[in-house]
């Protein structure tokens, strides 16, 4: 990378720190370093709300995404309005004005302590480990792209992170996610800017060749329950998606609960409704153009360069070969994507799509037979859809925006993992050490463990990050895991806005939720969008039956 | 007018909720959102 590319991901770098510094002032007691002391304004909520649900996994992954599969993904996110207007009536007024740090310390208040401490549990378990993928995830993309150690890439993103989440607490975090937010925007809207520019094809063609290609099919209204991506699928289960991540994930819950007041935590998550469909469509759109891009300049073979390296390293002949092929078909299909743009008439663009579909079928076999040989040589996973967007930027975009660029992933990653870090420590202190440990001691002391207990999440992310490819499996199970437990969670705060439900309900209807949702994600092909409803439903109806009658518990008036 | 004169009106019609407010105007930016994402799909894609 150029070093003037260089020079403005240091100098982001070090921004974000000292000014994460400078927001430490009114963090000396922990409403300070958790809930800001309810102080501030919907816009730094809302802003901060986007920014740590915008990881870097969506500035490449999501962006990839769009290359290789199109706009579908957007229906993930048709539930997100409509859950954010139901959680501006129901869990944000009830967690708000309760005057908790946690959403798990609410429902020891409506249940009892064990269901506390499970959901903060399972909480600290699957978060944990998240934050180690959503580290992971950047630094190996940026390992490979810039051969640097993987050691390098993850203190490159944890360590800052760390240091101003450590230091400033949540004040910090929400005040650094304002400007990571404005800086992702900022790079998104440039790169399509370059886009559009750089395109040898005008807007209406490069849509008409993308669109042959079916990428430009946001919304499918097959009702099919074992399908990842329709629309019923996002609206009704996005809906229960979105309640529960939003309404009782502490990483998103910590940041309303900033907010000056009821009005004003309803207003920064409101934020979300309106901006997150067209910010997603922008990303995926990002996608799409660097796809249409790419019919007419050749893109690398393989576009892990660790990949390429070790490739050409050890079987060059059989790489060559590949590449030879690849040029010639290349060839050909840019002249079929120039006919796709060139059609006149309808039988000529029909003749065209027709020949370019096939043209795009033969690159993708000659790439599939480079991935497979990647394989063989490095023994390693060869989808590199991560890669695609990065290898763009940073052979096409102009120097200073490929900078601008490589320090908006590195924002969306610093965003998402200082929440995280933020809500880990806070669920620590306050559900475990608080609650069980330590409960009479001063405000001075817990604030010097929660300081430490940021730090701790914070290696335990980089370390979990370092060993993220040999604990693949590991991980893949605790992300399993964890999305048994988002729609079950879901259900016991519904439970807990029903009178009726006391005692055990919350604890015997999660555990009910969490094994009918883990039967069903091994058992049947049921998309997992649907088992959120699943899960949320049988805590609430299990719930009802356990604990829908007998005397109200004294802390519920 | 003042919170009496609308109890004093019987019959007058109730101002829509904070909420259903909120929530009709959600829906009108999503709306457009998702028209606008529509057309692309109805007019472009063919795949």
């Amino acid at each position: 990378m150029h070093w003037i590319n260089w020079v403005i991901v240091v100098a982001y770098l070090v921004y974000v720190v000292v000014d994460g510094i400078r927001k430490s002032k009114d963090t000396d007691s922990i409403s300070g370093y958790f809930v800001a002391n309810k102080s501030l304004a919907w816009w730094v909520v809302g802003l901060s709300v986007m920014a740590t649900q915008l990881s870097a996994v969506t500035m490449i992954g999501t962006t990839g995404q769009g290359a290789t599969d199109g706009l579908r993904f957007v229906q993930t996110y048709l539930g997100l309005p409509l859950a954010m207007v139901i959680l501006g009536v129901t869990i944000v007024p009830m967690l708000h004005g309760s005057g908790v740090y946690t959403a798990y310390e609410y429902l020891e208040r409506r249940f009892d302590a064990k269901t506390r401490s499970l959901t903060a549990f399972l909480f600290l378990l699957s978060r944990g480990m998240s934050c180690g993928t959503i580290l992971a995830a950047p630094a190996v993309v940026f390992s490979a792209i810039f051969g640097l150690p993987l050691v390098w890439s993850v203190a490159l993103i944890g360590l800052p992170t760390v240091i101003y989440t450590m230091i400033g607490g949540v004040q910090a975090v929400a005040w650094a996610d304002v400007k990571q937010m404005v800086l992702i925007v900022v790079a998104l809207v440039a790169v399509m800017a370059v886009l559009l520019v750089q395109m040898p094809v005008n807007p209406d063609e490069a849509l008409r060749i993308a669109g042959s290609t079916g990428r430009l099919q946001a919304f499918d209204f097959s009702f099919d329950i074992n399908e990842t991506y329709t629309f019923w699928s996002g609206l009704i289960g996005g809906t229960f998606l979105m309640l529960s991540y939003f309404g009782t994930d502490q990483s998103q819950v910590q940041r309303f609960l900033t907010a000056r007041s009821v009005e004003e935590a309803n207003s920064s998550l409101l934020m979300s409704a309106y901006w997150k469909i067209p910010l997603q469509a922008l990303v995926l759109l990002v996608g799409v153009g660097v796809f249409v891009y790419y019919q007419f300049v050749r893109p690398p073979l393989l576009y892990n360069p660790a990949h390429e390296v070790a490739v050409t390293a050890e079987a060059g002949a059989a790489y060559s070969a590949l590449e030879s092929r690849y040029a010639d078909a290349f060839t050909l299909r840019e002249a079929a994507a120039l006919s796709v743009a060139d059609a006149t008439d309808e039988p000529s663009a029909e003749a065209a799509m027709e020949t370019f579909l096939a043209r795009e079928t033969e690159i993708q076999v000659i790439r599939g037979e480079a991935l497979a040989l990647a394989g063989e040589v490095t023994g390693e996973a060869t989808e590199d859809v991560n890669y695609i967007i990065p290898r763009f930027v940073l052979s096409e975009l102009p120097i200073g925006l490929a900078g601008l660029f490589i320090a908006g992933v590195i924002a969306a990653a610093m965003s998402s993992i200082a929440a995280e870090l933020n809500a880990l420590a806070t669920a620590s202190v306050i559900d475990f050490y608080r609650r069980w440990v330590r409960p009479e001691a001063d405000d001075a002391h817990y604030l010097l463990v929660s300081k430490g207990a940021t730090g701790f999440w914070g290696v335990f992310a980089c370390v979990v990050a370092l060993y993220a490819a040999t604990l693949g499996s590991l991980i893949e199970v605790v992300n399993r895991f964890g999305s048994f437990f988002y729609g079950s969670i879901l259900g016991v705060f519904l439970l807990a806005m029903m009178p009726r439900a006391k005692g055990w309900a919350g604890f015997v209807g999660l555990i009910a939720g969490m094994t009918v949702v883990g039967f069903v994600n091994f058992g049947t092909d049921i998309a997992y969008l649907w088992q959120n409803i699943i899960g949320a439903g049988v805590v609430v109806a299990v719930g009802l039956v356990v604990g829908g009658g007998g005397e109200a518990s004294p802390t519920e008036a | 007018m003042t919170s009496t004169d609308h109890d004093a009106a019987p019959g007058a019609a109730r101002p829509p909720s904070r909420f259903r407010t909120t929530l009709i105007r959600v829906l009108i930016v999503q709306a457009v959102a998702l028209t606008l994402l529509g057309l692309l799909q109805l007019v472009y894609n063919v795949g």
